[in-house]
């Protein structure tokens, strides 16, 4: 119960702060987007759409289609409003899994401190020294490219910076007077960790979340880009990727690619803004210096 | 008639040593104590001198280098894990800084409840042992307190909750660090009072850590006083105080002011600063600035001895002071 | 002739909530070559009236009124650069630990020179035999001046800003809890420093500190403030021995004696009055035993009581009385 409600606290003071208020407001109008794609998308992304008897490429925009059609008939406001939903998918769920690994290993490694300290520090030091793309290209190559290899690659990746701040984070409050009275009063190590540490490592680790969002956007766009993405599934990523196949800048097509580029560009600015805003929460003192 | 009652708590050549920049430090060596069912001990001594190092290790919140503790009949010095968990009912501690000492985002009922939760007391009693408790440290009515935060609390208030939380798994042991030194003048008095009737009427024994010798007279029967890391006189406090066996305990009576104009402002019998390392190897750390050092103190170590009934001092002088 | 003589002080802290009067409407008296003990609590304002005459307040302070007359001179009507010049020469801080006033990465000599050369306008062979001789004064070795602060122990470093104080020979020395964070025999040999170097050079001394006993041992005279008031001022021995403020016997009672295990200690239930909204009438009529309705409707002004004390109470005239039952900590308890 208590960690929900201070999380809740936490957030409405951080909505206070105008850099996390844009944040969070960009999320919500993605999210707003995700889900009611079926409702604000004008047509199916998918379909192939007809003038007359022609197919309707690369029409300008108009108030049928506000941001035009690409170069197969469809329309491109449909697939922006769908693809919402892929990235936030894949976001989301990146994003979670990064936050569980990271805060995990973190708390482990900070709290009980020896060998299991070590032995995730230097795992951490290695995962840091893996290359991002390649190893995300060579996963898809292996198995099956689409959304689960970028979820795998992401959580896999980037656990690393969470852990580290949340292992300082708990070094630091392990010495406090409170988590001793804690172990004399009995608590168990398991206890100590996750009744009376994690709630306090939380916040931060949420932060670190919504900055692992935007990049999972941004490796799910990168992987169906480089035509490593799901084919079937609509995604910002495969906006990019068809817009490009098709020379669509060549053209002057910035209705295809644009948009996408901008939604991804928000996802990830959107989650700066909101580790920023966070910064007053968080670390108080640094704000008046 | 003193009657030989079994030690609640009987430690007995405790050390800790660890290394500080190369070099091995003593922070304790060689501390024997016991404390009997009921009785409170002083132990008392200047910064450096390993009076919470020593109070630590009694409850196991670091583990000896060497050494043995018996508390309550069990060996505890090296338990760990659920073992040493299931003894910690019975010895608690009282921390120092009570803006510190409890969680901040727990309530003061789910502060006071986690100790129940840990020793396995049902549910059903949770709400009267913690009414009790809270009546007991002077925080009525007890709902007026129970969804408090601890941002919410003065000092005096919070020491008290900390108390609460201390005494509410019925131990038979309270450690108490300093108990009062954070807290304003005014309010320390009210903390020492509840922890003098907690000790009448429950029967508590207590261990209380303070440089305030002035303290340590109000509450306490016996007293130890500790010298960078050793122990150099032991006994009556009223006694000890007035007529001081070890040079060093005489200095520091002599160095506690007391609140009346008429009072002793003789230069201290003492010489020197407290170094920075304690004196390594044989001899007695107190040497460097004891007036009455003698050839014999930078070479032996001198050993507790008794002096008089319940009175030890470490000191070569003959029949002390 | 008072050396310092303040009217009216008011100091204010501005706080998200409203200005909070850390110092209200204060007045106070300190003669020359005496050490002038400021007792209370915390939140009292006793150090925050030691910045404000220093002019040291942290920035959201501000002294909002009053008057400081120092030396024949009203400090606060002249310009900053004046006051500026004042500090350190004539005036000089020692604050709570040593580690605020010197710099921990420079030697002492060279913090030392610093004042003595830029503030005092010394040359550099004199500033170095005067350092030395500061040195002395304090009881340091003056081979030590080449050492950092963090080689000192906390005594040491205690006396090294006390040197560091006396570097200009002021007339005043404001020293705030000079020896709270130190241990009871540091704190004896800090205390007895203190009073040497005030006999010696009659300077005026403020001490601050929320001790007694500190106070009973290295003070002269003394003045007992409780939320940004003077409650009670007047000579050492009188006040501890004759109080006639409720809160100054409850002071006296509140503390053990080394000496004396049969005390009852008598505990002040209660906290001080917020200082965003202080209370109408006397501000410690909430936690007094011995408050009547005046005492909450009307501030007692500060009035003179016999030779030279001063206390704010409606009820001083029966302090004999008041006395025996304040010694009593049954007294105190009904209040709460």
């Amino acid at each position: 119960m208590l960690p929900w409600t201070r999380g809740c606290r936490s957030v409405r003071s951080v909505r206070l702060d105008p850099y996390a208020t844009v944040g969070f407001t960009i999320y919500t109008a993605i999210a707003a987007m995700a889900v009611f794609a079926r409702q604000l998308a004008p047509y199916d992304p998918k379909a192939i759409l007809k003038v007359g008897n022609r197919i309707a490429r690369y029409l300008p925009l108009s108030p049928e289609h506000w941001l035009g059609t690409n170069s197969s008939g469809r329309d491109v406001l449909s697939q922006l409003i769908w693809g919402a939903r892929s990235a936030l998918e894949v976001g989301l769920t990146a994003a979670f899994a990064v936050v569980a690994i990271g805060t995990l290993l973190g708390l482990v490694a900070g709290y009980l401190g020896g060998w299991a300290d070590r032995v995730i520090t230097w795992f951490a030091d290695i995962v840091l020294g893996l290359p991002f793309l390649p190893f995300m290209l060579i996963l898809a190559a292996l198995t099956r490219p689409g959304a689960g290899v970028v979820i795998f690659t992401v959580a896999a990746l980037l656990w690393p910076n969470t852990a580290r701040v949340i292992r300082a984070q708990v070094l630091s409050l392990r010495e406090r007077a409170w988590v001793e009275a804690a172990r004399v009063t009995g608590c168990s190590t398991a206890r100590i960790m996750f009744v009376h540490l994690l709630p306090q490592v939380l916040p931060l680790a949420a932060l670190y979340g919504s900055v692992a969002i935007g990049w999972a956007i941004l490796a799910e766009a990168s992987a169906s880009f480089l035509g490593f993405g799901d084919p079937e599934i609509i995604s910002w990523g495969g906006m990019l990727q068809e817009s490009y196949a098709n020379q669509a800048l060549s053209r002057g097509a910035w209705n295809w690619f644009a948009p996408p580029g901008a939604a991804i560009m928000a996802m990830v600015l959107a989650g700066f803004l909101i580790s920023r805003g966070s910064e007053k929460l968080l670390f108080p003192k640094l704000a008046d210096q | 008639m003193t009657a030989r009652v079994t030690p609640l708590l009987q430690a007995t050549g405790l050390e800790k040593t660890f290394r500080s920049r190369g070099r091995i430090v003593h922070a304790v060596a060689d501390v024997s104590l016991s404390v009997s069912p009921g009785e409170a001990l002083g132990i008392v001594g200047e910064s450096g001198c390993g009076k919470t190092t020593t109070a630590r290790m009694l409850l196991r919140l670091e583990e000896p280098s060497a050494g043995r503790i018996v508390f309550d009949g069990t060996d505890i010095t090296h338990l760990h894990g659920s073992a040493l968990r299931s003894t910690r009912a019975r010895a608690q501690l009282v921390f120092q800084n009570p803006f510190d000492a409890l969680n901040p985002r727990f309530s003061i009922r789910r502060s006071l409840t986690e100790p129940l939760r840990n020793f396995g007391v049902p549910a059903s009693e949770h709400r009267d042992r913690i009414d009790a408790v809270l009546r007991r440290v002077r925080l009525t009515p007890p709902e007026a307190w129970l969804d408090r935060k601890p941002h919410e609390l003065s000092g005096g208030q919070l020491q008290r909750v900390v108390l609460a939380r201390a005494l509410i798994p019925g131990p038979r042991l309270i450690v108490a660090d300093e108990p009062v030194s954070m807290l304003d003048v005014s309010v320390r008095a009210g903390i020492l009072n509840v922890l003098r009737e907690a000790r009448d009427s429950l029967g508590l024994a207590a261990i209380y850590i303070s440089h305030d010798l002035a303290l340590i007279r109000y509450v306490c029967e016996r007293t130890m006083v500790m010298y960078l890391g050793r122990v150099v006189e032991e006994g009556p406090t009223a006694e000890l105080i007035a007529t001081p066996a070890h040079p060093y305990t005489r200095a520091l009576v002599a160095a506690v002011p007391v609140a009346r104009v008429d009072q002793d402002r003789a230069a201290l019998p003492i010489r020197g600063n407290l170094s920075d390392t304690p004196t390594a190897g044989a001899g007695c750390p107190f040497r460097d600035r004891c007036p009455h050092a003698m050839a014999r103190c930078a070479t032996e170590t001198p050993l507790l001895r008794g002096i008089a009934p319940g009175r030890r001092v470490a000191c070569h002088l003959e029949g002390a002071l | 002739m008072s050396l310092l003589s303040i009217r009216g002080l008011t100091v204010t802290y501005a706080t998200g909530a409203g200005p909070l009067r850390a110092v209200d409407a204060l007045d106070l008296e300190v003669p020359a070559g005496s050490i002038t003990g400021l007792v209370g609590e915390s939140g009292c304002g006793k150090s925050t009236l030691g910045r404000a005459l220093m002019g040291v307040l942290p920035d959201r302070g501000r002294i909002a009124a009053g008057q400081i007359v120092f030396e024949g001179r009203d400090i606060l009507a002249e310009s900053e650069r004046a006051r500026r010049a004042l500090r350190w020469r004539r005036m000089a801080f020692i604050p709570q630990t040593a580690m605020n006033a010197l710099d921990p990465v420079q030697r002492l000599s060279a913090q030392m020179a610093e004042v003595l050369i830029e503030r005092g306008g010394l040359g550099r062979a004199e500033a170095a035999a005067q350092a030395a001789a500061l040195f002395r004064l304090v009881g340091l070795d003056p081979a030590r001046l080449s050492a950092y602060p963090h080689q000192f122990s906390g005594g040491m470093r205690q006396r090294a800003s006390i040197a560091l104080a006396l570097a200009l020979s002021p007339s005043l020395v404001i020293a705030d809890e000079p020896v709270t964070a130190l241990d009871v025999i540091v704190q004896r040999q800090i205390l007895d420093v203190l009073r040497e170097l005030q006999a010696r050079l009659n300077l005026a001394m403020i001490l601050v500190t929320h001790d007694m006993a500190v106070v009973a041992y290295a003070c002269d005279r003394v003045a007992v403030m409780y939320a940004g008031q003077v409650v009670e001022a007047g000579p050492v021995a009188e006040v501890l021995e004759r109080p006639l403020h409720p809160y100054t016997m409850g002071l006296t009672h509140a503390f053990p004696d080394v000496h004396d295990s049969a005390m009852a200690l008598v505990p002040i239930e209660g906290s001080p009055p917020s200082l965003l909204n202080p209370p109408a009438g006397c501000r410690f009529a909430a936690r007094c035993p011995f408050a009547d309705p005046r005492c909450v409707a009307e501030p007692p002004p500060v009035r003179p009581f016999g030779q030279d004390h001063l206390v704010a109470c409606w009820h001083a005239e029966q302090a004999p009385a008041l006395r025996v039952r304040a010694a009593d900590p049954q007294t105190w308890a009904a209040i709460a």
